[in-house]
């Protein structure tokens, strides 16, 4: 149960971060990703929009279609104030936690 | 060139979404497949690996369909719906039905061993006055029974409340908050009779009138602690009694960020 919260956790960070950046859609948003994270973190299709869609349901991204330099239709998502407001928090969630997994780790090393 | 928007509509034909929800993803996903295959061609793949990498997309998860389906619906129930409103009302409605099911039966069970009604025995000179203390004993049991049987029930309620909402990944303090809800229905029931009684004393005042003020007042304030103790401490407690475990044990159940 933990593995999943922290996989879903980790992958709403990701998605909320890369939006804060400006509105995309969600092949751009798993490449981005997937690049800011020098490829540590991947999304596929199977991965990606059922997330979007519970962060779209959730109100914490607004998705419109939209055409793109080529003249496709994508659906671009952006970040609404209350997913704005859920990022803070949730960063901060992650911070701690990662600084105490890397206090753990050391003091097993030590 | 494949056609990703037919192949999806296909691949998302078997699941429960609505026609129009199920045209609108399909044109999403063809359109993200569309752009894996560019970037996969601009990459030096060749046409036949591209679409095969978007494919294995496609294809990789079995229940993609319902996958979608279900993150589609998750708005229709909040977080906070799902850590304190459902686990606490249903907590409150349960607690409120077995205290109705405890008065049924004890008083079924009352009516079973005195099947003549207090009041027709009162009105009745006709019985002597050990049965009627014997009716009244009986009487004080059923009530007894009502009580402690119910609050027997409680730490198991205040456990599932705390359980439910801590499943739903909510913090340690809103798992207390929904345990401890069905205090607002105790609170009611504390008000209720509170209300009852001084309207009860307040007769029967009318025959005491010659008791002091300080006398009266002590009378309705040991009513009231009364009261407070049997319908809203105790049950209280009770309540956190079942929801122990969860303050004692490991925050596991905490919700990392999500």
């Amino acid at each position: 149960m933990i593995g999943a919260n922290i996989k879903r956790g980790s992958a709403e960070v990701a998605v909320l971060s890369v939006l804060e950046a400006g509105p995309s859609h969600g092949y751009e948003i798993a490449r981005r990703i997937e690049r800011n994270t020098r490829g540590a973190l991947r999304f596929t299709l199977a991965s990606l929009y059922p997330l979007l869609y519970r962060m779209e349901a959730r109100g914490w991204l607004k998705a419109a279609w939209s055409e793109t330099g080529d003249a496709r239709a994508r659906r671009c998502y952006r970040l609404t104030a209350s997913g704005r407001k859920k990022l803070a928090p949730l960063r901060k969630e992650w911070n701690e936690l990662f600084r105490a997994l890397t206090q753990l780790a050391e003091a097993h090393h030590a | 060139m494949r056609d990703w928007r037919e192949e999806a509509s296909r691949r998302l034909a078997d699941s429960r979404l609505s026609a129009a929800e199920r045209e609108e993803i399909s044109r999403e996903l063809a359109g993200h497949l569309e752009d894996l295959c560019d970037d996969a061609r601009s990459r030096s793949q060749d046409d036949f690996t591209a679409t095969k990498t978007a494919a294995v997309q496609l294809y990789e998860d079995k229940h993609l369909g319902a996958h979608l389906y279900r993150a589609r619906r998750e708005g229709i129930m909040n977080d906070r719906t799902k850590q304190l409103w459902l686990p606490a009302l249903t907590i409150l409605l349960a607690s409120a039905a077995l205290l109705a099911a405890f008065q049924v039966l004890a008083l079924g069970l009352y009516h079973a061993l005195a099947p003549t009604p207090i009041a027709g025995s009162l009105s009745m000179h006709a019985r002597t006055y050990p049965e009627l203390v014997r009716n009244a004993m009986r009487h004080e049991s059923a009530a007894l029974m009502i009580y402690f049987g119910w609050l027997g029930t409680l730490p198991f309620l205040g456990a599932l409340g705390a359980y439910w909402s801590r499943r739903a990944g909510s913090s340690r303090s809103l798992q207390i908050t929904t345990a401890l809800f069905p205090l607002v229905l105790f609170l009611a029931i504390f008000v209720g009779q509170q209300d009852v009684g001084q309207r009860g004393t307040s007769l029967s005042f009318l025959a005491m009138d010659a008791l002091p003020p300080a006398h009266i007042f002590f009378m309705f304030l040991s009513v009231s602690a009364n009261l407070l103790l049997n319908w809203v401490l105790i049950p209280g407690a009770a309540l956190l009694l079942g929801i122990l475990p969860f303050l004692c044990g490991s925050s596991m159940g905490h919700r990392l960020p999500s």
